[in-house]
Order: structure tokens, then C-alpha cells, then sequence
């Protein structure tokens, strides 16, 4: 799959919900969903998990959808049994595994090909966990990914994107993203 | 330095091996009017103030402030003494000292010292004008004592972390510390089944009495995390979504969560207020002397990054609580009170 047909189609179907993009998602989410409600995890590598979790405790009535990547995952796993143990019920965590750490180089991550992340995800207690390997099952499964009891973890097998953080910098700096999403959160609530 | 008391001055107050930095001023109690004639200018009238928390002062186990007072060239000088719960027995202490409120240098016992002191806890004893108690003092800089020695039966063997168990912050007073914290920033009452605000922790030993209450307490959320990296991303969720939050942890958790407080709390400009205990403090030092570097470069590395902190180690520090939690929400940015003894 590539992962900017994954976005558009999380994009169709994500309603209203809270995104949560990271790393290579960041430029193509930023582009193909503007106007989504949004704060990206940039600066602080692995912690896309921890901050969508957040959001989901405080904002219990709305769905939360973390796009999140393997190598970034790998370096906060522990927020599997986190996000498993506060149990949101509105958390979908959605894994692009591409294999790499594409923002810094393509470097393989640790034993590339091997890792089960959504078995992973269900031995540490998420509600709902599964790997999608084709776009057409996506699109199918993603409005009950979005709407079944979680937490949920989709693990996606995907190509590299077409840009990262390096080739493609800009956005808002974290500092205005995070005061928008609040202001806009407050005045919705 | 050495601050040595009056030989006979009063049987009371037993001062010894306390150091004096910041200032290369030899101390004697016996002549405080020539300690100001070494900081103060001229004509200038101040008063240096020596704070310390808990084991200073003849009234021992409430903490106190002790300052010289004097005035350059004028030979006039005292010793007052002011407990962090300034009474009737630090009026008495001052009467016994011979210490009086005089039209040239008024003088009061205070009992807000701990509002005054900020996180250097340090505070001024009222002494002349305003004009002459500020720049008496912060121009000159200030002397404080690293550790002071009083012959208190506080002191004792029996006592827990350095401290007697009846000194030892109880758990129930810090967790409404905290409810006071965040009912302080709510702009709105908690909604049905809504937390008054959250408390993520990664355990901690000197906190772990707090953690426990906090597990039966029916206003706050606490939820454990895997580690102070996540703690500080999750509270950043919380805050966008409007919730109140605070972390308690640990020194070592800080050390290892730096690059997440940096792009979370400096960058993102996220409110993060952490209570971190100190592990392993030594109650006779400050925290900067330890030998364990845990314990050591736990403040200066808040000082690298701007972070606003300050030490809480009684119950008249409790008020840091609320107020640090206010200044990181003034702020947009972390601040942290270090738990430097371990709660009951």
C-alpha cells in the first residue's frame, strides 16, 4: 500500500475524529487533510502513542486516530501496555510498518520483517488488533476500525512515502498546533 | 565560613558547621554590625536573611529564617529569628535575644516567610524601608547557610529519611494540594464522571504513600505509565483536550525523559508541572552538595532548560504545589517541585 492512498482513505472516513500523525505521515497528512483536527508528533520520535492517548482520556466521546510508524512505536513499546491499561474505548492506532526508519535514511529498524506489532498490541491487552495488507481491505474495514470498542492497533503493510519531515518540512510549529487544537477543542465542548 | 553563635547569648540557639556561600563573609552573631559593614554600602541599611527548612532556629521543627540585621558603619545589629509558623514563641525567641522593633530598624515576626522565599527559599526579614530591605540585600546578594546544626531534640535518632515520621509530609495533605492545584485552573466544575484532573506516575519511592492514596481517591485519575517519555506526551493530550494534569516521578525518570520535556514543554509549549522525587537526598545538605549525582544535577539541569523549580520537603511547603502548577500554566512550559523527603 502506499501510504498516502492510506491517508486520503482515513481521510474519507475518519469523521470527526482527533488525528494524531507522526513522521513520515506528517507532510502527506498535512496536505490531503488540512482542515482535520490535528497535532502532529514532531521532536519528540515515539511519542505519537502517548499524546493520542491523551487526547482520547480527555476527550472521551470522540474517536482518536494515531498515525503512528514502526520505528517510532519501537522506541516508546512500553505505551502498548499503557495505552492497554487505560483502555480507551475511542482509540485507533493505526501502525504504518514500512520496515524502515525512512526520515533518517531507510535504515532498517530491528528485525525488519519479523515483528508482529498488532500481536504485539493484543498481548498487552488492546481490545481490537489486526494486520491489513491491501488498500481494497482498508477501505472496507476502516469504518468499523473507527468505530469498534477500543483500543484498536491496525498494523499496515506499506511501502515508503513519498516524503518525510526532512524533504518536506513546514506546517505550524508544535507550540501553535497544540494552542489551535486546544482553542478549537474548548470551543467545540 | 562559619556561623558560630554568641558565646552565652542564649542557651537556646546552638549553632555550628554551617557554611556560609555565596557570600566570603565570616560570620560571628556576636557582631552583626560588622557583617554589614562587609555587604552593605555606605549609609545603606538591610538584612541578610538565612533561610533554612525544618533544622534551623531555636523553635526547631517548624523550620525557620534567621537574619542578621545592621546597618553599615552604625554598629547596630541583631539576630531575629522567624519561624516558617511564626508565633508567639519566635516574638519570645526575639525578646530573649534582646532583639526589638526599634523606629530604625522594625522588625516583625512574619508568618508568610514561605510565600516570601520563592524557590531559593530564601527570605528577607522586614527590616528599614522597603527601598532599604531590597536593595540591601539583592544587591549584595544574599548569604544562606548550606546546613545548619541546632542542638534541637528533633534531631534525634528515630526519625525516617532524616526526618522525624511526625515531619514527614502526609499523602492525604499533598493530594489536596494537588485538587487545590487544579481547581485553581478549572474554568468549569468537572462534568458527571469527568476526573477534577489526572495524575500520571511512573512510580516513585518518596511519593509511593501519595501514589497509594491516590489509588483510592475519587476526584483524581491516576494512571501509571511505562515511562516518563510517555508521561510527558500523554499530559500534552490531556492539556489539548482540556484537562488538568500533573506527573509524579522520579529523578532518574527526569534524567531519561529530557528530550520528551524538551520538545514537549519548551517547543510544544505545553504546561507540564512534575513532582519528582529526590531519591536518596541527604536531609543534612542541599540537594546541589549531594554526592550522588542523581541527587546533584537534578536542579542545575532544570537551570539548563529554564525550568522553574523548588524544594518540598514540609508541610509549609505545600503551597509550591499550587503554585508551580500555576506557573507552568503561566508560563507554557514545565516546572517541577522536587520531593526531597519521602512522604508518609
Amino acid at each position: 500500500m502506499r501510504p498516502e492512498d492510506v491517508l486520503r482513505a482515513i481521510n474519507e472516513a475518519r469523521g470527526d475524529a482527533l488525528v494524531v500523525p507522526t513522521m513520515t505521515a506528517v507532510p502527506a497528512w498535512r496536505t490531503i487533510a488540512p482542515e482535520a483536527p490535528s497535532v502532529a508528533c514532531v521532536g519528540f520520535m515515539g511519542g505519537a502513542s502517548s499524546l493520542g492517548l491523551g487526547l482520547a482520556l480527555a476527550q472521551p466521546e470522540r474517536r482518536v486516530i494515531v498515525l503512528d510508524g514502526d520505528g517510532s512505536l519501537l522506541m516508546q513499546l512500553g505505551s502498548l501496555a499503557t495505552v492497554a491499561g487505560a483502555a480507551p474505548e475511542n482509540y485507533t492506532h493505526v501502525l504504518f510498518a514500512n520496515g524502515v526508519y525512512q526520515t533518517s535514511g531507510s535504515q532498517g529498524i530491528p528485525a525488519s520483517g519479523s515483528v508482529d506489532f498488532a500481536g504485539m498490541a493484543e498481548a498487552a491487552g488492546y481490545a481490537f488488533t489486526t494486520r491489513i495488507d491491501t488498500l481494497e481491505e482498508l477501505r472496507i474495514r476502516l469504518p468499523e476500525l473507527l468505530s469498534v470498542r477500543g483500543p484498536v492497533l491496525v498494523e499496515l503493510a506499506v511501502e515508503e512515502a513519498e516524503l518525510t519531515p526532512m524533504t518536506a518540512p513546514g506546517g505550524d510549529p508544535l507550540r501553535v498546533q497544540v494552542q489551535q487544537l486546544r482553542e478549537r477543542l474548548a470551543g467545540e465542548g | 565560613m562559619l556561623i558560630e553563635g554568641e558565646e552565652g547569648a542564649d542557651e537556646g540557639l546552638h549553632l555550628s558547621g554551617a557554611e556560609v556561600f555565596e557570600q566570603g563573609v565570616d560570620i560571628a552573631l556576636r557582631d552583626a554590625g560588622d557583617i554589614a559593614d562587609e555587604l552593605l554600602g555606605e549609609g545603606e541599611t538591610g538584612a541578610l536573611a538565612v533561610a533554612e527548612e525544618g533544622r534551623v532556629g531555636p523553635t526547631g521543627d517548624g523550620g525557620g529564617l534567621l537574619g542578621i540585621n545592621g546597618s553599615a558603619g552604625g554598629g547596630a545589629g541583631g539576630l531575629a529569628v522567624v519561624g516558617l509558623e511564626a508565633g508567639d514563641a519566635e516574638a519570645a525567641e526575639l525578646e530573649n535575644l534582646g532583639i526589638e522593633s526599634s523606629p530604625e530598624f522594625p522588625m516583625e515576626v512574619r508568618d508568610d516567610i514561605a510565600d516570601l522565599g520563592g524557590e531559593t527559599r530564601e527570605a528577607l526579614v522586614e527590616v528599614g524601608s522597603e527601598e532599604a530591605r531590597l536593595a540591601g540585600v539583592r544587591h549584595r546578594g544574599t548569604v544562606r547557610t548550606r546546613e545548619w546544626r541546632v542542638n534541637a531534640p528533633t534531631m534525634a535518632p528515630g526519625r525516617m529519611c532524616g526526618m522525624p515520621e511526625n515531619e514527614r509530609i502526609p499523602a492525604p495533605l499533598i493530594v489536596e494540594a494537588l485538587k487545590a492545584a487544579f481547581r485553581g485552573q478549572r474554568t468549569a466544575p468537572a462534568k458527571d464522571g469527568e476526573p477534577l484532573g489526572w495524575v500520571l506516575s511512573v512510580p516513585d519511592t518518596h511519593q509511593r504513600s501519595v501514589i497509594a492514596e491516590l489509588e483510592g481517591d475519587n476526584e483524581l485519575r491516576l494512571l501509571t505509565c511505562s515511562t516518563e517519555d510517555e508521561a510527558n506526551a500523554i499530559a500534552a493530550g490531556l492539556y489539548i483536550g482540556g484537562a488538568e494534569v500533573a506527573l509524579m516521578i522520579q529523578h532518574a525518570g527526569l534524567y531519561a525523559s529530557v528530550n520528551t520535556l524538551r520538545g514537549v514543554g519548551l517547543d510544544g509549549g505545553v504546561p507540564l508541572f512534575a513532582l519528582v522525587g529526590l531519591l536518596s537526598r541527604e536531609p543534612e545538605l542541599e540537594p546541589e552538595e549531594s554526592p550522588r549525582s542523581m541527587v546533584r544535577f537534578a536542579g542545575p539541569l532544570m537551570d539548563t532548560f529554564d525550568v522553574p523549580h523548588a524544594l518540598l520537603e514540609t508541610r509549609d511547603d505545600l503551597g509550591l504545589i499550587p503554585e508551580y502548577y500555576a506557573l507552568s500554566r503561566e508560563r507554557s512550559g514545565p516546572a517541577v517541585v522536587f520531593v526531597g523527603r519521602e512522604t508518609a
